[in-house]
């Protein structure tokens, strides 16, 4: 203690310029992300005009509501340590089953069968997280595989229900135009609803990690279990309703699945959203050690995916080469964050 | 300067292992301070003393997972400078640690021969098979399976197994750390058959135990150590039990313990007959309010099991718990905590604090519900609180919102006892409070717990240095092998009183 405090007359007495030129190296230690997706804009908007463009950026934010969504769930997953790799299983078979609802149990009409719908994708995205959280917290396995088998049985059933088909709903439908309504409308200045639901899903848990007991009990989770234990708190019961809320939020990401394009396919499964979330939250700052990570870091580390995709789309890559580049520039990000976290090891 | 010329004469004087002058020193705090270590080829010698009087560390600089600050480590008349234990290793000197170094997996032929697997790239399985038996046999333990998996032996036979392997790196000194600690007396008898072979072999083994019994049984010389520092070296045969006790205490209590005039009340927690996995046996005792109870004992006797039973952080095999006459069944910490029952582990970094998160948010861990509302945190309930504890307990630190990574030892030890406080406990369990804390913070711990037991908080304190016992404690009862087997009152506390119940030399208040 004596040490440290030595250490700031220090710091003090330097000129101000060298007590800037540390607080500055923190803070790029710190929010790297924020300078990498800056300049990744920089780049973006050099190569091509179009980035830009009205048009781009909604297109952009509106493709990302669903990774944002997941990724808060897997915020908290990663902070208590753990992972959940069953997200775009979940999510897909939450979007078959809000399409199957409305196709096959006659909730199409739109209005109050609407919600149903809704709440039926999301109540299967409840159960799988509710099942990772039982097997993960209350029987102590490991969330790795419980997840990575989660993953395989959502696939599996996902192809099951829509017996490889893709489900599209009938178009003249009212559940059709709420869905798709919703997905395409937008608010005075041209914002979409979607963007501005995946905003206010963000803003509640930027709000829940900092200043409820539940976040506080997450990073305290992540931070040492054991002690969180000793101290008299029951760590399973916040830990289930971590992987329970996880499973959740692919469950709403689900349903913005399928109201985007009125359809959905088993294919969803075999989407990124597990690899971009993932990147997105570590790149953003977040150690798969626990807990570490935040909410805001987490967003621009989606950001970061999103932009270098939107890149290679703007010139005209084809996509398979675009998932090597993606890969290279997280592997290149995460490399940056342990590098400089050595130094100061 | 005569002693040191004294020395190099008498380094050829066919010591195997000649230590000399040993100081080592961690962060500031002395561990050795000119120990000296002889040992003959062929000579079964006892290392023993307190805990914390240092065997552990000399140890260490012998097999060299430390280097000592200086002195001097011969072997065979040869200085020797180990900077890592492999190099030891190479030089003849191993050490079996109690938590053995062996894979529990893998078969005892692959144990033993486990060095092989380094330059070779494929097994031979028949002729490792035979090789270790061969080893085993020539030891006198031919009757173990080579094929059979080490994790699936008796404690003894995985030290024999563990011993074989040190003799397969042709290992001429052997080091021994409480070997006997978990084993029955059938495996016991095992275990001395193989050191008394070794020793008409040659070996020189070097065996650190608290179990005085054993060590006037094979031993030849007795080396003594306190407080880091070297008492004497004395033959077997001119010493008895009370002699060798009397040789490791007997230090000036230090007069840091802060006054308190004990204001003893009603009591408050009882546990009797307290039996848990196999370290705890036959445990019970009782707290009154305003009354600090210590549980004494070595280290290992089972005292923090037993705490952690109490508590239902482990299973409670037996016996009873009872708070203020009603019966306790606690299933984890939680229920402690809403019985008003604190717990401050002993392993502060691993299991007391939260080190990489804010200070404010460790000490009001345990009181969440108390400073929020709906499951939202108050900041308004929530800062005075911290500002109390924080005051109160003068934890220093610039700013409630650094890690208690950025404190000192002792002020995050502090950060531990807040967090428990403020939950509102009255009884509280302290495992070793002051581990790993500089003295200046140690004084600010005991007043802490004075002031705690003035305001009628009952205090269960373990504490493996037995100052702190005989300082701080109104009573304390002695635990030995998972055995409450002493109770003493505070004018009886006097560091032979305590070690002659912990060692086994008295129980139930007759001597041997």
């Amino acid at each position: 203690m004596e040490l440290k405090s030595k250490e700031k007359t220090m710091a003090e007495v330097k000129s101000d310029g060298g007590v800037q030129r540390m607080s500055l190296r923190a803070f790029l230690m710190r929010y790297n992300a924020i300078i990498i997706l800056v300049i990744l804009c920089i780049i973006a908007s050099v190569l091509s005009p179009l980035f830009v463009s009205k048009t781009n950026i909604f297109t952009l934010l509106r493709q990302q509501v669903p990774y944002l969504i997941i990724a808060m769930g897997m915020l908290m997953v990663i902070i208590t340590g753990g992972i959940d790799l069953s997200v775009c299983s979940v999510a897909a078979v939450s979007s078959i089953m809000v399409a199957y609802s409305m196709m096959k149990w006659g909730l199409s009409s739109g209005g109050w069968d609407t919600w149903a719908a809704i709440a039926i994708g999301v109540g299967v995205g409840a159960l799988f997280g509710a099942l990772n959280g039982f097997l993960i917290a209350r029987l102590r396995m490991p969330a790795f595989i419980v997840t990575l088998a989660m993953m395989y049985a959502g696939e599996g059933i996902a192809y099951i229900i829509t017996k490889g088909n893709t489900l599209m709903l009938d178009n003249k439908s009212g559940g059709y135009a709420d869905l798709v309504g919703f997905s395409t409308g937008t608010t005075v200045l041209g914002i979409p609803y979607a963007v501005i639901f995946a905003l206010v899903i963000v803003i509640i848990f930027y709000f829940v990690m900092r200043y409820t007991t539940f976040g506080r009990m997450v990073y305290a989770i992540g931070s040492n279990e054991s002690a969180v234990q000793l101290a008299g708190i029951s760590s399973k019961k916040h830990l289930f309703f971590v992987y329970l809320l996880s499973g959740i939020l692919c469950g709403v990401a689900g349903v913005i699945i399928t109201a985007r394009s009125g359809n959905a396919s088993a294919l969803t499964a075999g989407v990124d959203y597990n690899m971009s979330t993932i990147a997105g939250v570590v790149i953003g700052g977040a150690s798969l050690m626990g807990g570490e990570g935040t909410v805001v870091m987490t967003v621009i580390g989606v950001f970061i995916i999103a932009v270098i995709g939107n890149i290679m789309n703007l010139i005209n890559l084809a996509s398979y080469p675009q998932m090597v580049v993606k890969a290279a520039v997280i592997i290149l990000a995460v490399l940056l964050k342990s590098l400089s976290s050595r130094k100061h090891a | 300067m005569a002693e040191s010329r004294a020395a190099a004469v008498e380094s050829e004087n066919g010591y195997r292992v000649d230590m000399r002058h040993i100081c080592k020193s961690f962060e500031g705090v002395r561990a050795l301070q000119d120990v000296q270590l002889q040992v003959l080829p062929g000579e079964i010698h006892a290392l023993v003393g307190e805990n914390g009087a240092g065997k552990s560390t000399l140890i260490r600089v012998l097999s060299g997972v430390h280097m000592p600050d200086s002195g001097e480590v011969r072997l065979n008349g040869k200085t020797v400078c180990f900077g890592d234990p492999k190099d030891g290793i190479l030089a003849g000197v191993s050490v079996i640690y109690q938590e053995f170094a062996l894979v529990q997996h893998l078969s005892v032929a692959e144990n033993i021969l486990l060095d092989d697997f380094r330059d070779k790239s494929f097994v031979n399985w028949k002729a490792m098979r035979k090789k270790a038996r061969e080893f085993l046999e020539n030891i006198g333990f031919g009757n173990i399976d080579v094929t059979a998996r080490v994790g699936d032996l008796s404690v003894a036979y995985q030290q024999v197994v563990e011993i074989c392997k040190a003799l397969t790196r042709n290992a001429s000194v052997l080091v021994l750390d409480e070997p006997t600690a978990v084993m029955t007396n059938k495996e016991v008898e095992q275990l001395f058959r193989l050191l008394l072979k070794l020793k008409e072999q040659g070996v020189s083994i070097i065996y650190v135990s608290h179990r005085l019994d054993e060590i006037f049984r094979i031993c030849d010389r007795i080396t003594v150590l306190k407080d880091g520092q070297y008492v004497t070296t004395v033959d077997k045969e001119a010493i008895d039990k009370n002699g060798l006790v009397s040789l490791m205490i007997g230090r000036d209590l230090s007069s840091f313990f802060p006054p308190r005039v004990p204001d003893i009340g009603e009591v408050v927690l009882t546990a009797e007959h307290i039996r848990a996995g196999t370290a705890v046996r036959d445990i019970s005792f009782s707290v009154r309010e305003g009354e600090i109870l210590g549980l004494s004992g070595l280290v290992g006797a089972g005292r923090t099991e037993c705490i952690r039973a109490i508590l239902g952080i482990d299973r409670l095999d037996g016996g009873t718990v009872t708070l203020r006459g009603k019966r306790l069944h606690l299933g984890s910490t939680k229920e402690a905590y809403a019985h008003g029952i604190g717990f401050l582990p002993e392993d502060r970094k691993n299991q007391g604090v939260l080190l990489r998160r804010p200070i404010y948010q460790n000490i009001t861990l345990s009181c969440l519900k108390t400073v929020s509302r709906a499951g939202w945190v108050l900041k308004r309930r929530e800062t005075p609180v911290v500002e109390k504890y924080i005051s109160e307990l003068v934890i220093k630190t610039a700013s409630p919102m650094n890690n208690v990574e950025s404190l000192s030892g002792g002020n995050q030890q502090k950060v531990a006892i807040a967090k428990m406080l403020a939950a509102n406990s009255r009884v509280l369990f302290l495992d070793e409070p002051t581990r790993g804390v500089d003295v200046g913070a140690k004084i600010e711990i005991f007043k802490i717990i004075n002031e705690l037991v003035s305001r009628k908080y009952a205090v269960v304190m373990v504490s493996s240095e037995m100052t702190e016992i005989i300082g701080m404690c109104d009573r304390a009862v002695v635990i030995k092998e998972g055995r409450s087997v002493g109770e003493l009152a505070r004018e009886e506390l006097t560091e032979l009183n305590i070690i002659q119940y912990a060692m086994g030399v008295k129980t139930n208040g007759t001597e041997e």
